[in-house]
């Protein structure tokens, strides 16, 4: 039998409660768009499910090497992130330990995980099904702060940090999505339904509210 | 209802905090008054000429305005579920319903008050020698006195409201926005530092908002800094915010409108005041006695006159300045008394002279005359006095006013430097305490710093904000030096007058008197730590700062000593009352789920916590015990699944990757072939059982090792930290929130996996304990054949985001087998059948595998593992308890977890694990017992609430012995 089953999101039941437009990316259902509203939640705070995002972790001390093969430059510093060339991103968070996020229609996680097929030195494939969230808007920084020690204005740019976000590990890192400011965590998605529900109740206070990932990444409509 | 009472105020002046643009109405006590936007409740209610406020904790005597600053511990108020709302200090909303608390009766008509009456009989300490004998009458002097104690009664049944909590960071936090701090703020803002500039009240200029004939300069010096702070980017000023504590490292709880912020500063400036001392004289607590800024408060920032004709009691000539304020809001003065033998010579006696005002030098007010059953006062006798309060006579003169105004000296508000671990030293000069040593990265300037000159403190804050903004950014400190202040010593050395028949109260809060602190000395308590514990004083609302300098005065002319060996007591945080909720904030309690959460809920799962995890414990709709039942009748008979999504599942990956399990586990690993697993047992360093779970081998220098499902954090942690200490070549791999896992049990299982993959799954070719990794359903499978239940079985764990889809796949295919999901506790059941331990329940915190029939699974010929050379020490040794089945024919009386298992006196052991087993019929458990009791067929007492019941020791496990079920 060849792997074909579907990837759920940790947030699809909630976000199935709002209604959403489903758009498939990477093997996932992805809600696109929840609403008329989401370019005025966007204004504000609004809050994104980009779990369909495809995450590889590579670990083992061979894997700087390997990924030079494969003609990606993993960067020197701890933390530190780079883009690729089709948009998805690299970051080291271990002397050997690596994680790429792609981007929708972004192909270098499926070429490596090809690559990986084969029997790789020193090279181990460490499965990433993370909860990833996107805080966007003003009022992110206010809710991150509500949330998490490490406030927004000390998030250097191409660069992630270790956290705590409403009582749970986190990566916590900027990034310009659609010309908008989102303030980023990824997370163990056992946690995903928590922290939804509790960024959300901290985002109402501000008006704000849950939308879709096509406002984000309106050229993978 | 009437419409409510409105008194009108004092002509408007361009400063007031009021807006009489907005009128409110509010009720206190039952009857309605109107209030202007802006009053607090207290300003509001002495401006509609109410005078009975409150009533004190103990005695229950009237009070009123004291302080108007937070510090009027006994006007304390209810307002519907939020209870305790300081009048001084908390603004009036419309439709208030307000109730005095600590009252019986009501606020005027008090019956507690009888108390007062009394008062002779309960001085402070009387409580520690009173109600400890009888020994039999405790438990009801303790039910009255909780029944009594307390202000206000929480109603538990009230909605909670989150409060949020929120982080931040500056380079400079300036506290208080005064003369001082702004100066500060201005300072550190054009040094480019990134400032913060908190006030706890509504607008910047602290003491200058109210100053009057003080400091007539006020208005344009406050004006002039705000507009330069408003042009500063870098400078933000937050209004209404308190700091309540300060931490190492200059973190700084801040409590706002927002609630509660937890600020990082780099460095901080204090910059918090003073706050103005009372004198202690007979009835000194009276409605209409009060501090000479609490005055000035009401008839500046509210336009309320605080009374008809005063009395000034002053000890400094800041007093004359308060003198000169209530002449001008038309209160007729009817004589300063200084206490001073020789009064100053400066601007303000001289303008109080000119304005026909009489002083009366070197007197003092020996007592005040109550009125209206001491609801207020009438007069006050006047006597000469001593620089040391002792009255030369007390025939005096009696001089009619209906309030007396108190400007006689200051604290420094230096709590937050105490807290920070700096140091206060008591200046002879200035008869009061001044900061001394401060901790690095800590400033103070202004009143704090015992600099009182308007322009004084204004260089002060100035020399402050600069040495943090250097501080802030590694630079050298500027030089620093003390402004030259036209006010030499602003505080009497000893305004307090002991009088024979008492009522002269240091502390208004807890009610404590002169003679209580004499007293207290008398019985050995000479330090102000120990005079603090023994009469609570200080310890009230206001934690002692309006009372406690006149308390170290009194302690150090009782005892002898000097005011800075008597010292003053311990800073803590909170500055100030802070509610539970703003603590709570909003109570973050992370919950995970499983990626199957979603099914459990659409099968109608019944979940409980299983740490952080929310797991079915069974499946309804059937009633717990019937449902229980009917997912182990599944699983014996057909095939169950269960989400096992919680274990632990870590990779050990790496050349020495068998090595480092070798170490960290019991058991054998190098030996461990491709395609197998086996059981894992895991010691600390002492040999007591911690973990226990599964082991694959998934390549020459790749292990997957699963873990208790809350063991999983603390055994990664434990993985890491042995990898680092031995250095060895291996990684580990947390995949633990990353795979989902499943559990499909039972007798029909294999025939529903097989329809699910191509991988052989036959008795042959995945034979018990066999390891494989194949595709099931379209997923990347890694499928152990094990039998936790005791039936065949597959655990099946995938990447967390397919888990969903295998769940629904496999239910799909055992509907013709009938398939259920079953919860943890038929999976507890099904298991204690088999008498498989669960660690952690079956084990404690002193647990050895010798002990909990482990021992198969430990090698103790292997060169090394963790706990081992324990174990080697107790191996030799007889067991003292050991772990057995039992069970019982008759369970009329059924006991419970953690009942006893005794022998007449002797504790012999515990009950681990109990239950009603459908399969067999009857009660099966296990439990710790003396190791000669574990004989099958020995019959064990088991006491259940007080009584003894009898069990029979079985052999394990209870179901199927030859375990052939799961190895089928």
């Amino acid at each position: 039998m060849s792997t074909t089953a579907f990837r759920t999101s940790p947030l699809h039941s909630e976000l199935e409660q709002l209604s959403p437009t489903w758009t498939m990316v990477a093997g996932m259902q992805a809600a696109s768009c929840l609403g008329d509203n989401e370019m005025h939640l966007l204004e504000t705070v609004a809050l994104c499910d980009l779990s369909f995002l495809p995450r590889l972790g590579l670990n083992g001390p061979g894997v700087t090497g390997w990924l030079q093969t494969q003609d990606i430059e993993v960067p020197a510093a701890m933390y530190e992130l780079a883009t690729l060339s089709d948009g998805s991103s690299v970051v080291r968070i271990g002397t050997n330990e690596v994680i790429i996020e792609g981007v929708p229609g972004a192909g270098t996680i499926d070429k490596l995980t090809a690559a990986l097929a084969t029997d790789v030195k020193d090279v181990f494939n460490v499965t990433r099904n993370e909860a990833s969230l996107a805080l966007a808007g003003p009022a992110a920084a206010d809710v991150l702060a509500q949330t998490c020690s490490v406030l927004v204005r000390d998030l250097l740019e191409q660069a992630l940090v270790y956290t705590r976000v409403a009582g749970v590990s986190a990566a916590v890192f900027q990034q310009e999505l659609n010309g908008c400011n989102c303030v980023r965590l990824v997370f163990d998605p056992s946690y995903g339904i928590y922290m939804w529900r509790e960024l959300l109740k901290i985002i109402a206070e501000y008006g704000g509210g849950a939308v879709g990932f096509a406002c984000l990444f309106p050229e993978s409509q | 209802m009437a419409d409510p009472i409105f008194i009108e105020r004092l002509p408007a002046a361009g400063h007031e905090w009021i807006d009489r643009d907005q009128r409110l109405c509010f009720s206190f006590e039952g009857r309605r008054y109107g209030a202007y936007a802006g009053d607090t409740i207290s300003s509001a209610l002495w401006g509609n000429g109410v005078r009975l406020l409150g009533r004190s904790f103990k005695y229950h005597r009237p009070r009123g305005v004291y302080s108007m600053c937070a510090h009027d511990a006994n006007v304390m108020l209810e307002n519907g579920e939020t209870l305790n709302i300081r009048g001084d200090t908390t603004l009036v909303e419309d439709g208030m319903d307000l109730t005095a608390v600590n009252t019986v009766g009501s606020l005027r008509y008090d019956l507690a008050g009888l108390t007062d009456r009394m008062s002779g009989f309960l001085p402070v300490g009387f409580y520690y020698k009173a109600f400890h004998t009888p020994n039999w009458m405790f438990p009801n002097w303790e039910r009255m006195i909780r029944d009594i104690a307390g202000l206000g009664k929480v109603n538990p049944a009230a909605e909670w409201k989150p409060s949020p909590k929120g982080y931040d960071a500056c380079d400079v936090l300036i506290v208080g926005g005064g003369p001082s701090g702004m100066a500060a703020a201005l300072a550190a803002g054009r040094a480019g530092s990134r400032v913060v500039l908190v006030e706890d009240t509504r607008c910047l200029g602290g003491s200058l908002c109210y100053a009057g004939a003080t400091a007539p300069e006020s208005v344009a010096t406050i004006n002039s800094m705000r507009d330069e702070i408003a042009k500063l980017e870098n400078v933000e000023v937050r209004l209404n915010t308190s700091v309540r504590g300060c931490y190492s490292e200059n973190w700084l709880a801040m409590i706002g409108p927002g609630g509660m912020t937890k600020m990082r500063a780099t460095a901080v400036v204090v910059a918090t005041g003073a706050y103005e001392q009372p004198a202690v004289f007979r009835h000194n607590d009276l409605p209409g006695v009060m501090l000479g800024t609490a005055a000035q408060r009401l008839a500046h920032l509210y336009r309320v006159k605080p009374m008809q004709r005063a009395l000034v009691l002053l000890g400094n000539d800041y007093g004359y300045g308060v003198a000169l304020d209530l002449k001008a809001a038309g209160v007729e003065v009817a004589a300063v008394v200084d206490l001073r033998e020789t009064i100053g010579k400066g601007e303000l006696v001289h303008d109080v002279k000119t304005a026909g005002i009489e002083i009366l030098a070197g007197q003092c007010v020996y007592e005040a005359h109550p009125a209206g059953g001491l609801r207020g006062i009438k007069g006050a006798r006047v006597c000469p006095v001593n620089s040391d309060g002792t009255c030369i006579s007390t025939t005096g003169i009696n001089v009619n006013c209906d309030g007396i105004v108190m400007a006689t000296g200051w604290a420094p508000a230096g709590d937050l430097i105490g807290q920070a671990g700096g140091r206060l030293n008591y200046v002879q000069d200035a008869a009061q305490f001044r900061p001394d040593e401060l901790p690095p990265g800590m400033f103070a300037a202004g009143r704090v710093n015992g600099v009182f000159g308007v322009d004084a403190r204004v260089e002060d804050g100035g020399q402050a904000g600069g040495q943090a903004a250097a501080f802030a950014v590694g630079k050298e400190l500027p030089a620093r030096r003390r402004p030259t202040d036209e006010i030499i010593a602003p505080s009497h050395p000893y305004p307090i007058v002991k009088h024979p028949k008492g009522k002269a109260f240091v502390d208004l809060d807890e009610d404590v008197q002169i003679k209580d602190i004499v007293n207290a000395a008398k019985e050995g308590y000479d330090s102000a730590e120990l005079v603090k514990r023994y009469t609570t004083v200080g310890m009230g609302p206001s934690q002692g700062k309006i009372s406690n300098l006149n308390s170290s005065r009194i302690l150090a002319k009782a005892t002898g000593q000097t005011i800075g060996a008597v010292g003053y007591t311990t800073f803590r945080p909170f500055t100030q009352p802070t509610t539970i909720g703003e603590l709570a904030g909003r109570r973050f309690h992370p919950d995970r789920r499983t990626p199957i959460h979603s099914r459990h809920q659409a099968a109608g799962a019944v979940f409980m916590h299983a740490g952080a995890w929310l797991r079915p414990e069974y499946y309804g709709p059937r009633v717990r015990h019937q449902a229980i039942v009917h997912e182990v009748q599944a699983v014996r008979h057909s095939a169950g699944i269960i989400d096992v999504g919680t274990l632990g599942k870590i990779d050990v990956c790496g050349a020495d990757a068998a090595e480092f399990l070798e170490r960290m586990y019991t058991g054998r690993f190098s030996d461990l072939t491709l395609g197998r697993c086996r059981y894992a047992l895991m010691c600390d360093e002492s040999g007591v059982v911690i973990d226990d779970g599964m082991s694959a081998r998934l390549g020459d220098d790749r292990f997957y090792v699963t873990t208790t499902s809350s063991g999983s954090a603390a055994i990664v942690r434990e993985m890491k930290r042995w990898a680092m200490i031995w250095g060895l070549e291996v990684t580990i791999i947390d995949h633990t929130g990353q795979f989902g896992a499943l559990n499909l049990a039972g007798p029909e299982s294999r025939n529903i996996l097989g329809r699910l993959t191509d991988l052989d799954i036959s008795a042959g070719g995945f034979e018990y304990l066999g390891f494989r990794e194949a595709v099931v359903a379209g997923v990347n499978c890694r499928l152990m054949r094990v039998g936790f239940v005791g039936e065949l079985g597959y655990e099946l764990h995938v990447p967390a985001q397919h888990a969903a889809a295998l769940w629904d796949a496999v239910i799909e295919a055992g509907q013709p087998e009938g398939i259920i999901p079953f919860g943890v506790e038929a999976q507890r059941l099904l298991r204690m059948e088999k008498g498989h331990q669960i660690i952690g329940q079956d084990t404690d915190g002193l647990t050895t595998p010798l002990e909990a029939g482990l021992a198969w699974a430990v090698k103790m010929t292997k060169p090394f593992f963790i706990g081992q050379r324990s174990l080697k020490i107790v191996e030799p040794r007889p067991n003292v308890r050991a772990l057995a089945g039992f069970v019982m024919h008759d369970s009329t009386v059924m006991p419970s977890e953690c009942h006893l298992v005794v022998d007449g006196d002797e504790i012999c052991g515990r009950v681990t694990s109990i239950a009603r087993s459908p399969t067999l019929g009857h009660v099966i458990g296990m439990a710790y017992m003396r190791p000669d009791q574990t004989t099958p067929g020995t019959v064990i007492d088991i006491r259940v609430e007080g009584r003894l019941v009898q069990a029979e020791v079985a052999k394990l496990p209870f179901f199927d012995p030859s375990n052939e079920r799961q190895k089928s």
